[in-house]
């Protein structure tokens, strides 16, 4: 198996370095001048923070690593940044061009090629180029495992020392970092919780979403008594099905059980198989809308679809949900939508370890490609910057600059957010914390589940398996 | 081929011919080479490591790829689902088309209408008819509804979502794209059959039937035999239809070897993957192979400059 010692404790290494950022989160500095980040006045010590971008790094080759045949004259050395991002549609793909045109205006020695791809095609396109050796500057990542191959094959580039100043506003960098290296930043972040229909909870007479699990089973009885599907899910994609049974394992083990098995790879402990039981409790009451094991998450026979058309009161999806049900309705906005959208988290679950300030989301971010020019990273720093996040959040909502906080403006948004700024902890989408060979297993074992064809504890066998624990 | 075998007597001129031939067909060796072989080659070599697609080969891992391949359950009810759909190609499809091209061959109003018709979806793209038949398939689609409609609500079914019905309309899809292209075939081979033939056999007092199964159907092998490889490599590399439709779902009950090989690229299991891809090119040059060597000899033979 390719899953070494070393990976599993780099990854408990991220995990742990993930938690601490999201703890340090908790006390989220909110004073004002976000532009500036509050640390040492930079006259002393000065040989410590290697990049100082209040003036002209004109004569300043250590600023500059591995380039000394660069030109000091007073013209700079003109450069081109490829950039790949995944943002295709409108008004995204705009934004984001406006915000690579802002800093060529700024630094006319950058050029920056911009590669737009739709998720899917970006995945498959940067894996041909990565075996050919030929990185993007700059290009889209959820971190973990995935970005975990790419750092062991020496695809990316270390950029802990230059982005020391920026981190502290950041919330989720931890899923860019191995061994206290730092290979990219996040610039949006999510957390998975109940997307509801409250026009329909109020029609089977119920308010929200019940915040215990056995509550939630009651609702569920609740809502099929009213003639109305509880749940809508998207289980033939897999994916918004895994999302049921994660969340389960970080309630049911706890942040301690969830960075232990990561560090050991062994999801065959009893917290697992029980969640695993938990879905198979929930699939006997057939609270799903029809066909939901063929259904994907974004179509109009899918998840998105269903809950849009009102054919399902609850879905567990990311922060992105209300935009795709907009976009199901050909609407441009979430706040368009004909019925009430509300938003709940993920309930407790009596016995488990877990406690309700332990969250399940992850992070979008950009990671800088092994030859990528130095001014790579200052475009990553200003991509990331409260300005720049206040910019492109309209259709992006979430920053991961906490100090852009303000732009959050739709309450079930702002909730989402309340809720990943009070996380003590957040657990990364399995199917992206993992190597892609381990999230594929936790994905298509799911499914099984969400079929009744298989058990809790052969389920949990076999991610462990795959993951060579 | 323009080569005279009479001419051989000059052996030098021959020679030179030969000379010409290999100088005007290297571009194309050269080609076939790059973009054929040299893939070919390098994907049995990527097999024999642990590969995730990243970096160096360096694990290398002899045939244990291909020993896990087989040891998979997922590749083996792959592998089923592929055979499944080649019996019921054979037993269902090509009997179908037939029986379609004898109807059309014969003397019936609106015969160029009805061709066109039949024929028509094989012009269709595969990945419109998937999107097609996914809306009218998918729950309360056009399928239900109309069984609702006609008082058949009873038979509505997960046509693409229930794990024990989406084989079968997947095979139902196939066949509705590529039936008409079989059709097509035996069409034109029912049209070669000289018509003195079947006047021979009408004299002789012989039944439709007996003019079917004793004039007919002889002088359509070979038009059989092609329809039917055909069928049986189309079913064995099946992939776009299931993709667009299914994706080899719901949990792998309609995949088929081509699906289950590019999941494994997606997990980026590259070396696997490559073992996988092997396997496949494997069974069906066998399949091939062995056809050619025991159905299609007959047909084959005479057809060219000898070997």
């Amino acid at each position: 198996m390719i899953t070494t010692k070393t990976h599993r404790v780099r990854r408990a290494l991220a995990l742990t370095v993930a938690l601490g950022l999201t703890a340090a989160a908790c006390g989220g500095d909110d004073d004002g001048d976000d532009a500036e980040p509050a640390g040492e006045p930079a006259d002393d010590t000065a040989d410590e923070p290697a990049a100082e971008p209040s003036e002209e790094p004109a004569d300043e080759p250590a600023a500059e690593p591995a380039e000394p045949a660069e030109e000091p004259a007073d013209d700079m050395e003109a450069v081109t940044i490829d950039w790949w991002h995944i943002q295709n549609t409108e008004p995204s793909q705009g934004n984001w061009q406006a915000v690579a045109d802002q800093f060529m205006a700024d630094h006319p020695n950058v050029q920056i090629d911009i590669t737009v791809m739709e998720n899917e095609a970006f995945k498959a396109a940067i894996q041909t180029n990565m075996q050919a050796g030929d990185v993007p500057d700059l290009f889209q990542s959820w971190g973990g495992g995935g970005l975990l191959q790419q750092v062991d094959a020496g695809l990316v580039q270390d950029i802990s020392a230059d982005v020391g100043d920026v981190t502290g506003d950041l919330t989720g960098v931890g899923s860019f970092e191995f061994d206290g290296a730092l290979y990219g930043l996040p610039w949006k972040v999510g957390m998975v919780g109940f997307w509801y229909n409250a026009d329909l909870f109020e029609q089977a007479g119920l308010d929200a979403p019940a915040d215990t699990w056995d509550g939630l089973l009651e609702q569920i009885q609740t809502l099929k008594d009213a003639g109305i599907t509880p749940i809508a899910v998207g289980a033939g994609d897999q994916w918004p099905a895994h999302f049921w049974y994660s969340y389960l394992m970080v309630r049911l083990c706890g942040s301690d059980g969830m960075v232990e098995i990561a560090r050991d790879n062994d999801f065959t402990r009893d917290c697992v198989v029980e969640a695993g039981q938990k879905i198979l409790d929930l699939v006997a009451l057939e609270p799903f809308q029809e066909g939901y094991l063929g259904a994907g998450w974004d179509a109009p026979d899918g998840e998105s679809g269903t809950m849009a058309n009102q054919g399902a009161a609850m879905d567990l999806m990311g922060q992105w949900a209300p935009g795709a049900f907009a976009a199901q309705l050909g609407l441009e906005d979430a706040s368009e939508i004909p019925w009430t959208v509300g938003w709940a988290p993920f309930p407790e679950v009596a016995g488990g370890a877990g406690v309700p300030t332990e969250g399940f989301g992850g992070v979008d971010g950009f990671v800088v490609g092994k030859d990528a020019p130095p001014e790579t990273i200052e475009f990553l720093k200003y991509i990331v910057s409260a300005d720049v996040q206040r910019q492109i959040s309209p259709d992006q909502p979430l920053p991961a600059n906490r100090a852009a906080s303000d732009v959050v403006t739709d309450p079930n948004q702002q909730a989402v957010f309340a809720g990943l700024s009070d996380s003590t902890f957040l657990q990364q989408y399995l199917d992206q914390f993992f190597t892609p060979e381990v999230g594929a297993q936790v994905n298509e074992q799911t499914a099984l589940l969400f079929a009744d064809a298989t058990s809790p504890s052969d389920a949990a066998s076999a991610i462990t398996a795959t993951a060579g624990g | 081929m323009a080569l005279d075998p009479t001419a051989s007597a000059h052996s030098r001129l021959g020679r030179i011919r030969w000379t010409t031939i290999v100088l005007f067909l290297l571009p194309a060796l050269a080609l076939y080479a790059l973009f054929l072989l040299y893939p070919i080659v390098q994907s049995i070599r990527y097999s024999l490591y642990d590969w995730n697609g990243f970096g160096p080969l360096q694990e290398f891992v002899g045939l244990d790829n291909f020993r896990d391949v087989f040891a998979d359950e997922r590749f083996r009810s792959a592998l089923t689902h592929n055979l499944i759909i080649v019996v019921l190609s054979l037993v269902l499809q090509l009997p179908a088309a037939l029986a379609l091209a004898l109807l059309l061959n014969s003397k019936i109003k609106g015969r160029a209408a009805m061709r066109t018709i039949f024929f028509a979806p094989y012009v269709l793209s595969e990945v419109v008819t998937g999107v097609v038949w996914r809306q009218i398939l998918r729950p309360n689609g056009l399928l239900d509804q109309s069984l609702e409609g006609v008082g058949l609500g009873g038979w509505t079914q997960g046509w693409l979502s229930d794990p024990d019905v989406v084989l079968y309309s997947i095979f139902f899809i196939v066949s509705w794209k590529y039936f008409g292209f079989h059709m097509i075939l035996m069409l034109a081979g029912l049209q070669q059959i000289p018509e003195e033939l079947l006047e021979a056999a009408q004299i002789d007092g012989a039944t439709a039937w007996e003019q079917f199964r004793y004039v007919k159907l002889p002088l359509l092998m070979p038009t059989v035999r092609v329809s039917l490889f055909l069928s049986v490599i189309g079913a064995l590399q099946l992939f776009d239809m299931v993709w667009v439709t299914t994706k080899g779902g719901p949990i792998g009950a309609s995949s088929t070897m081509s699906t289950y090989l590019y999941d494994r690229f997606r997990d980026s299991r590259f070396g696997f993957a490559s073992a996988v891809s092997i396997v496949i090119f494997g069974l069906s040059l066998v399949v091939a192979l062995f056809y050619q060597r025991f159905a299609l000899r007959r047909d084959l033979e005479g057809a060219g400059p000898g070997a």
